[in-house]
């Protein structure tokens, strides 16, 4: 099928956007890199009226490192901000997931705001923001508000953008160099979409945590903390014996999510088994390091 | 409904191309019915399968999820550019060689995502390779020869760089 007819403007700057978008019927849409908006159109299952495109909004692709935050611009593409030097040195995990993010040719399109604007409930992106308490930005014609990413992710698909507003940028902390990070997911393809997957940032010397933060996607409606099991690392030490009863403990408030993929039994046995991994490989990276 | 059409300037294949466009006409569609460049084509339209797959001021995208309108002032290559009047490239020969191909149709998306792969990565191996083309998606092969194909092209073009 082909997309619905729509008025197509092309802003150069953020705040040219947010007026544009000021004018328009409510169901008009930013375009960012279209990787998940776009087949939706494909499918007419989105058809808005007016597409703002937002590929000629040189102001939203930075980025930069703000004391102790790493702030990324909507605009930059994914393959980018993986590939990013800074990125990579000041808060690795984005990176990780962001190679997980889809194939080279979607990352080369799709943008770091893109996939936080969209939401969906197993991407790997927002995994990373709840983790990480990362901040989102969001611009409107009052100007700008914060959002925590806890409070960011409503529903699926559902974020606290309100109308009017454009995600702008978000700020991940960046992490202390002796942070061990991982994402790891699992699906029925490769990069396709995952079934579940696990960000993980722990400060360990790898036997004892000070910190851990750990976030499953894929399996609640929103990507969520798994803080029983965080505490339990740092009470007791990196323990793979820890995690089925953390995780079980963390589940219970959770609605787990079913399709055809995958149950949600699956689902709670492939979180467990993502931990258990995030454990194991950063005993073994300690290991690797006392021994070479 | 017809919406304000956009006048675009764009360079395919090396040839500045002028139209104008209704906003809702995809780039895959663009290349196919303004340009008759049917190399390009259109399996899922919408993003899964890779059968678009063109190159995008330097750089692999789906044509399927690209409106043309936003091609304006951008540089576009499609599988026609890879050998343009003369004999096969030396991916497609490898192609060709090794029966990477039995219909066909996935093949135009398959080449261009190698050509990208090999620009970047000279020598990938076999988890690098099969990484690197999960988004193309082939019905025939099951794969095995499109591997071997990859892995020969590559050493041909690190003992003969000048051909990529």
């Amino acid at each position: 099928m082909k997309p619905r007819s729509f008025e197509y403007f092309r802003p150069s700057t953020a705040e040219e956007a947010v007026e544009i978008l000021s004018q328009q019927d409510e169901d008009a849409r930013f375009l960012a890199g279209g990787q998940s908006l776009v087949p939706l159109m494909n499918l007419r299952m989105a058809a808005p009226p007016a597409l703002i495109d937002l590929n000629g909004c040189q102001d939203l692709g930075y980025v930069e490192v703000e004391g102790d935050e790493l702030v990324i611009g909507a605009m930059v593409r994914q393959a980018d901000a993986e590939a990013s030097d800074v990125v990579r040195a000041r808060c690795p995990l984005v990176a990780q997931a962001l190679a997980l993010n889809g194939h080279p040719a979607t990352r080369h399109r799709g943008t770091v705001g893109g996939t936080l604007a969209h939401g969906d409930a197993v991407a790997e992106l927002p995994g990373v923001a709840v983790a990480l308490d990362a901040d989102i930005v969001l611009q409107g014609p009052e100007g700008r508000r914060r959002v925590a990413a806890a409070d960011y992710f409503v529903g699926p698909l559902i974020t606290s953008i309100e109308p009017g507003e454009l995600l702008r940028e978000v700020r991940f902390p960046c992490l202390p160099e002796a942070t061990r990070t991982r994402f790891l997911e699992s699906g029925v393809r490769a990069h396709d979409f995952a079934i579940a997957g696990l960000a993980a940032a722990l400060e360990t010397d790898g036997r004892s945590c000070s910190r851990v933060r750990l976030a499953a996607v894929g399996v609640g409606s929103v990507p969520f903390r798994l803080s029983t099991l965080e505490e339990a690392l740092v009470s007791r030490g990196l323990d793979p014996s820890l995690v089925a009863d953390a995780v079980a403990t963390d589940l219970a408030e959770v609605e787990v999510m079913e399709n055809p993929h995958a149950t949600a039994g699956y689902r709670r046995r492939l979180i467990e088994a993502l931990a258990r991994q995030a454990i194991e490989e950063t005993l073994r990276e300690g290991e690797g390091e006392i021994g070479g | 409904m017809t919406a304000t059409r956009h006048k675009i300037r764009t360079r395919v294949n090396g040839r500045v191309v002028e139209r104008e466009v209704e906003p809702r006409m995809l780039l895959a569609d663009f290349l196919r019915h303004e340009l008759r460049l049917t190399g390009t084509h259109v399996g899922c339209a919408h993003g899964v399968c890779g059968a678009c797959t063109v190159s995008l001021d330097g750089r692999t995208a789906r044509s399927c999820l690209t409106f043309a309108v936003q091609a304006d002032g951008a540089e576009i290559e499609t599988v026609e550019a890879l050998a343009p009047d003369g004999p096969l490239d030396t991916i497609q020969s490898a192609f060709h060689e090794h029966h990477a191909l039995q219909c066909g149709y996935c093949t135009p998306g398959f080449l261009m995502s190698v050509r990208q792969l090999l620009r970047e990565e000279p020598d990938p191996d076999e988890t690098r390779i099969r990484t690197a083309l999960a988004g193309n998606l082939c019905r025939c092969t099951g794969y095995v020869n499109i591997v071997k194909a990859v892995q020969t092209a590559a050493k041909r073009l690190r003992e003969a760089p000048a051909e990529a």
